[in-house]
């Protein structure tokens, strides 16, 4: 299956150069310039020249590749000129007969649009079969809401991620940020899945302009029950964080698997960061509320979870709800910071429904009622691999500052070294700074972050490592740009 | 206020619907961003960002918590908001808060993109984007700007929509009135009026559903712009809009554009759903 990368973003003027010579290679333009090319410019932006001396036509590329000094350039669009040739040198002129100037933008301004296209079109840009991947650039802050996905036409996927210059470092606001400025309809999501095969990665959403708004969830996927349920939905390395208000009947959820689902299909949700979901007015708060995919499949593996505080006597502060029949899985979580009301059994890092699911090397802390700790999860797992109990000085995150969180794990952290090693399928090796710690085979972690660097035993994929030690801490050099 | 309108049905979109939404602040912002983006400045010797920068400014002005490490543990964390300040360090708060300056430090200066301003051991950085209506900083943030470099805020007033947009859905923007007598000047759209554009329709919610029951979409948007009843107000043919060779902006200056209320249409309203 071919796989197409757009880019998107706001910057609309990434680069003007001029082509200096041109090949064609497999039918696409590969061409040099006579200055170099600005670094922002990626795989998936558009390259857009005009001939001003003789037909007059605006031709649109999609750039495909970069290797060196060489971009590669698939032709899209003519403007309706039918030139005919369509080599961006040698056949573009400017006023003076000279050879025209083109410039670099992304190829969409805004990921709703990116969605809008999605829904409109299979093969103008892309092929019709294609997995899609729309590429995130940090140009500006993304202010999306109520990004719908329910159409991917005969697509074979579609991702959302993030370029790998523009990835956040694991703390909000130091990458590409979605920050969403007008709610989205309450139950739904900011980013709302009802196709298969959909992927978010890679994302820094952060709901704090929308503390008075309606909306209480992240992402939703909906497991379509009644209409087949939709298949193979990820979320991994995302950060998510800072909800609070009140949004209204029901509370803010993280994550949101909604409306049933199908035995045969699987949702994955991995090494994301989640803190600061705040309710304040007479509601239950979750972070990954997953039970009602059943019986739908789950995967959950090395989230960190942190801060999660209901409001109301009666309500309670949740950390990872789910079902747990059989084929789900629930592994090397961290969950920490559960504050509710009334009775101390509201306060659940996991709560599961059933004691069908594989569970092990999951970590709570203090705040959690013993009934819902690692542990037990609420059906009496009783998972001797669990580390409770735990306090946040035990867990030794690097900061829970308001305002400056860094919920990587410290030297001293009870978490090092305590995860299962959970291999390489679905990408679950790479931690939330994109460390593989597989192909680096260190004893796992739980978490999101890979911050111990011991050797296992054996296995893996070897070599790695080496790479930057920040300030003595990690010493794997994060693999940016992972599939 | 500007409106990127659907041209054609496709699967779940028709013909004429409101895809997106901008209001000129968000405008104004977004190429305040592009202006101010990291990748745009450069490190001093320590592998920090100068201090005083516009990059700093920017920061200063946008966001909300100042933290500037005064010693080998202590970082001082001000609200830029309110001036409150207080000291964290590796012990934590009354409130839980701890941070470990080193560890923090060292993570981020591994980023490229950094925003660590200083030199080793007076580092200095920002925390959250302020959260209030973008009206309420962005003035002064063109305004630092306008005095750091030779940009000018008039010229960042339309979307930076792409070619591809463009060629596939119809750029309109459009306006509000305030009246005086029977008179009226056009004024900048903000806030719901604008965002509301882009809502769709749900089912409504009976009683009898559960708490966490999401609607279904009726309709993935309530509002649509008839723009082929609008060649002239819009000064483009319908034709021209719906052949995607042909790049259209419908966008005007202020006084020639048309009311909110001649361009965008309910659908509830007009019975139409």
């Amino acid at each position: 299956m071919a796989t197409t990368t757009v880019s998107i973003g706001s910057n609309q003027s990434i680069a003007t150069v001029t082509p200096a010579s041109s090949s064609t290679v497999s039918g696409e333009y590969v061409i040099t310039f006579t200055a170099s090319v600005s670094a922002n410019a990626a795989v998936g932006d558009i390259f857009v020249i005009t001939d001003e001396a003789s037909f007059m036509g605006t031709t649109t590329y999609l750039l495909t590749a970069i290797s060196g000094s060489n971009y590669t350039l698939k032709y899209l669009n003519d403007g309706g000129a039918g030139s005919g040739d369509q080599t961006p040198y040698g056949n573009f002129y400017n006023n003076s007969f000279a050879q025209a100037s083109g410039t670099f933008k992304r190829a969409f301004s805004t990921i709703t649009l990116f969605e809008a296209m999605v829904d409109d079109t299979s093969n103008l840009y892309w092929g019709a079969s294609d997995d899609l991947v729309g590429e995130c650039h940090a140009d500006s802050t993304f202010t999306d809401h109520a990004l719908v996905f329910d159409n991917k036409r005969s697509l074979s996927s579609v991702t959302l991620t993030v370029n790998s210059a523009d990835r956040h470092d694991g703390t909000a606001e130091s990458g590409m940020l979605l920050k969403p400025t007008s709610a989205t309809t309450h139950n739904n999501g900011i980013v709302f899945s009802k196709i298969d095969d959909f992927t978010i990665e890679w994302f820094d959403i952060s709901l704090n302009s929308l503390n008075s708004g309606a909306t209480n969830i992240a992402i939703n996927i909906d497991g379509g029950y009644g209409n087949g349920g939709i298949d193979n939905n990820v979320v991994r390395n995302c950060l998510l964080h800072d909800k609070d208000g009140n949004p209204g009947s029901t509370g803010p959820r993280a994550i949101m698997g909604s409306n049933g689902g199908n035995a045969a299909h699987t949702t994955r949700v991995q090494n994301n960061i989640i803190y600061r979901f705040d309710e304040d007015s007479n509601d239950t708060t979750v972070g990954l509320f997953l039970n009602n995919l059943q019986p739908g499949v789950v995967k959950v593996f090395n989230n960190t979870i942190y801060y999660i505080r209901s409001d109301g006597s009666t309500k309670a502060a949740i950390g990872i709800r789910f079902q747990g029949l059989a084929n789900d899985e629930v592994k090397n979580n961290i969950v920490a910071g559960m504050f509710a009301d009334g009775d101390s059994d509201h306060e659940r890092a996991f709560y599961g429904s059933d004691a069908n699911a594989t569970v092990s090397n999951n970590l709570s802390d203090t705040t959690t009622h013993a009934t819902y700790s690692a542990k037990d999860m609420g059906v009496s797992y009783n998972d001797t691999t669990a580390l409770i109990g735990k306090s946040l000085v035990e867990i030794d995150f690097v900061s829970t500052s308001f305002g400056s969180e860094d919920l990587h794990i410290g030297d001293d952290s009870v978490a090092l070294e305590a995860g299962a090693d959970l291999g390489n399928s679905d990408n679950v090796q790479y931690d939330i700074d994109g460390i593989d710690r597989h192909a680096t085979n260190v004893i796992w972690d739980i978490g999101a972050d890979q911050h111990g660097t011991a050797q296992a035993g054996g296995g893996g994929g070897g070599g790695g490592g080496g790479g930057d030690d920040a300030g003595g801490t990690h010493k794997l050099a994060p693999l940016l740009g992972v599939g | 206020m500007e409106l990127i309108v659907k041209v054609n049905d496709s699967a779940s979109y028709k013909d004429g619907d409101v895809i997106d939404v901008k209001c000129l602040d968000s405008i104004n912002f977004a190429h305040a961003e592009n202006i101010c983006n990291p990748r745009n400045f450069g490190f001093n010797t320590s592998g920090m960002r100068d201090r005083n920068t516009l990059l700093e400014k920017f920061l200063a002005a946008t966001r909300t918590y100042k933290f500037e490490r005064v010693n080998a543990n202590d970082v001082r964390r001000t609200n830029l908001i309110t001036g409150e300040q207080d000291i964290l360090n590796k012990t934590a708060n009354s409130d839980g808060e701890k941070i470990h300056a080193d560890l923090f430090i060292s993570r981020r200066l591994v980023n490229p993109r950094h925003k660590v301003f200083g030199s080793d051991g007076s580092e200095v950085w920002y925390g959250k984007l302020r959260a209030e209506a973008l009206a309420d900083f962005i003035l002064p943030v063109w305004n630092i700007i306008e005095s750091e470099t030779d940009y000018l805020k008039s010229d960042h007033n339309i979307w930076s929509f792409s070619e591809i947009e463009k060629r596939h859905f119809a750029c309109i923007n459009t306006s509000g009135r305030s009246y005086s007598g029977d008179s009226f000047t056009r004024v900048e759209l903000s806030g719901d009026t604008v965002y509301t554009r882009k809502s769709s329709v749900l089912e409504e919610l009976s009683d009898s559903d559960p708490e966490d029951y999401n609607p279904d979409i009726l309709a993935k948007r309530q509002w649509f712009v008839p723009y082929w009843d609008l060649a002239t107000e819009l000064g483009e043919t319908v034709d021209n809009l719906r052949n995607i060779n042909i790049v259209c902006d419908c966008r005007k200056p202020m006084d020639e554009r048309e009311h909110i209320d001649i361009l965008t249409y309910d659908k509830i309203t007009e019975g139409l759903i």
